[in-house]
């Protein structure tokens, strides 16, 4: 247990001391509805490890990686679990915002189904700014989203819009495009 | 058969051939050794890049907690027939995917992942690779391969130097069949001559050096011992001829020891008999003589008994007096003489048969000669007489003179009798010894002696039924002046 020597690894300690206490019958690996948002929060923290963003949406070199939640907040406590991580040597921030306004600093910009009847104006502003989407609404992706969680077998899935992914500017790994379920806007 | 025992050729070959498979035989399981472990190391980093692969592709799959999506990827191993199990570990060393190959029935993980590497464990290659992701250890995978690739690969090389160890055995065979030779042959060649040697007992025969190393310096050994064998042999011999002829002198000189016994003892019985019985035939000779001149008018055969009685005293005082002469040699009174003259009145006093015919060849010219000549005419008269005695069918007698070198008058009489034999030739001068019916063989020795004590020499030459040439040698008076 020499991970306990440096601090990345008590944090790894405690995420999964976190997660295991949550999913005590079933095991680590079957994540609970109830812990939904955890696991929300933990990917999204993933996708700034898996997409890679132009030079330009950094201010520089040690700005931090951007996440921003739209909306109302469903995530609660569930940032904590990245709290002080890095990704891609960034420092990782969280941000709620109110309005498409300051859209333009974050990289990933969470919608949360609050915002579902505005999506048009939202994915509109975002356009060109190098912003993934990711949100959790029935035909998000095809609506023009680049990222859309949603539920199968108990698990957290999500689909991605490869077009609006090369939209934002973004390049995705091959890696991530493997796991998700690809859509198309036509496809509806 | 014991190895020590089998020929020098079977011996090299056996130990070329030997040497060779060894050192093929080393050299193989070199390779071979060193292979496997080359085989070994590869395989080993080959299934590491695998695992590392397999890991960097299932970041996605960890960070996003999707079994299915790594069970897919680890699947692709199917490909490589070699792994049997492979799984992946999550962050918190937990199975979280595995893959079994098709057919593998007791297929049991480790609880926990090994540290980061790779072990050979009871036949099976295990990979440990710990899966990082934006520099975080996000997981490890486990792969064990079985080892039917190193084996195929050992049975291979095995297989391969069989091949070679019999193919280099054949080779060294052939080889050593061939190069023992440059060894052997010299050696072969060796005791061949050494059995030649022993053989013929030929101690000139000499071994052929092919070059210098040891068998060479033994070769030259060889050869210098036979250089002294052949010495000492040509030695011995030499000694034993010198001993042989010193042997056959020591006899001649004891034969003539005896010899010289035997003749001082007849000297003394001859000078006896001699002296007594002359008187007696004196007296007979005169008594003779009486009876025939007073006896004139007897009838015939009185006068042929007197005539018989005569010759037979004659010849009986010549005994006598060849006795006597060989008794004692009379000092030489010599003079000089005419040769011719001497000649003829000796051959005046002989008594030639009938059927002989005497040749005088001799010249007017020959050179006086400076002799005692009573002992010189008696010589003769000996000689003459013995040369018509040896043809007692008839012939003819040739008498020549000539002058010889060193102040010598030579002599020869020849006549055309029965010849006399080359053993009798060696053994006429010795006293006693005769071929005739009657006299008692001192004549030729009595001959030889007075011709030495005047100074001269007597030979003779002889062809059976041809003839007998003596030939007297004497000092001319020039020659002794």
């Amino acid at each position: 247990m020499a991970v306990l020597n440096n601090i990345r690894g008590k944090v790894y300690v405690a995420v999964v001391a976190a997660l295991c206490l949550a999913a005590a019958p079933a095991g680590y690996a079957e994540h609970t509805l109830s812990r939904e948002y955890e696991i929300k929060a933990a990917f999204l923290y993933n996708f700034l490890k898996f997409v890679e963003w132009p030079e330009e949406a950094y201010t520089d070199e040690n700005s931090p990686g951007t996440i921003c939640v739209l909306g109302a907040d469903p995530f609660g406590e569930a940032f904590d679990v990245i709290e002080g991580k890095t990704a891609r040597g960034r420092s990782i921030r969280v941000r709620r915002i109110r309005g498409v306004a300051g859209a333009g600093e974050c990289h990933i910009l969470f919608i949360g189904s609050s915002e579902a009847s505005r999506l048009k104006e939202v994915f509109r502003a975002a356009e060109g700014e190098g912003v993934l989407t990711v949100g959790e609404t029935k035909d998000f992706a095809r609506s023009g989203g680049a990222v859309n969680f949603f539920i199968k077998k108990d698990k957290v899935r999500f689909e991605i819009n490869v077009d609006a992914v090369e939209k934002a500017g973004l390049k995705m790994s091959s890696k991530l495009l493997n796991l998700a379920v690809i859509v198309r806007e036509d496809d509806r | 058969m014991r190895f020590r025992d089998i020929s020098i050729k079977r011996k090299l070959m056996v130990l070329l051939t030997v040497s060779s498979i060894a050192t093929v035989f080393l050299a193989s399981t070199a390779f071979i050794a060193n292979d496997l472990l080359e085989a070994r190391r590869v395989l080993s980093q080959d299934l590491s890049v695998l695992a590392e692969v397999v890991g960097s592709n299932s970041t996605a799959a960890l960070a996003f907690q999707d079994r299915d999506s790594a069970e897919e990827i680890l699947s692709a191993l199917r490909a490589e027939k070699g792994v049997v199990l492979a799984g992946i570990y999550d962050s918190r060393d937990e199975l979280f995917a595995t893959y079994v190959r098709e057919g593998i029935e007791n297929s049991t993980f480790p609880g926990a992942p090994e540290k980061d590497g790779y072990s050979f464990e009871d036949g099976y290659l295990v990979v440990s690779k710990e899966i990082e992701l934006d520099r975080s250890k996000v997981g490890t995978v486990f792969v064990m391969s079985d080892l039917e690739e190193l084996y195929d690969h050992l049975q291979w090389y095995a297989n391969i130097a069989l091949v070679i160890v019999v193919a280099s055995f054949f080779a060294a065979f052939g080889l050593s069949a061939r190069l023992q030779r440059t060894v052997s042959d010299p050696v072969l060649n060796l005791a061949e001559t050494a059995k030649l040697v022993s053989d013929k007992k030929d101690y000139s025969i000499r071994a052929v050096k092919a070059g210098n190393d040891e068998l060479g310096t033994l070769v030259d050994g060889f050869n210098g011992m036979l250089d002294q064998i052949q010495n000492r042999d040509a030695e011995l011999r030499e000694t034993n001829r010198m001993l042989e002829m010193k042997m056959k002198q020591l006899m001649e000189a004891q034969e003539e020891l005896l010899r010289q016994e035997k003749l001082a003892m007849l000297g003394q019985l001859s000078g006896s008999v001699g002296h007594e019985l002359r008187n007696p035939l004196g007296v007979i000779s005169n008594a003779v003589y009486f009876l025939q001149t007073v006896e004139a008018e007897a009838d015939e055969t009185v006068k042929e008994y007197l005539d018989i009685i005569k010759d037979e005293v004659t010849n009986s005082q010549r005994i006598v007096s060849d006795l006597l002469d060989f008794a004692r040699t009379k000092t030489p009174q010599p003079q000089v003489i005419s040769s011719r003259d001497l000649i003829e009145k000796s051959l005046q006093k002989c008594s030639i048969p009938e059927n002989v015919t005497v040749k005088n060849e001799l010249s007017a010219t020959l050179p006086s000669i400076r002799v005692d000549p009573l002992q010189v005419s008696q010589v003769l008269l000996n000689i003459i007489t013995n040369a018509a005695q040896a043809m007692p069918e008839g012939g003819s007698i040739e008498i020549r003179g000539a002058e010889a070198n060193g102040g010598a008058l030579a002599i020869s009489v020849k006549d055309t009798g029965t010849g006399i034999s080359p053993e009798d030739i060696e053994k006429m001068f010795q006293p006693l010894y005769t071929t005739k019916a009657r006299g008692i063989g001192l004549g030729m020795t009595v001959s030889k002696n007075l011709t030495e004590a005047n100074g001269g020499t007597i030979g003779v030459s002889s062809k059976l039924d041809e003839g007998t040439t003596v030939i007297l040698t004497l000092p001319t008076s020039e020659g002794v002046a």
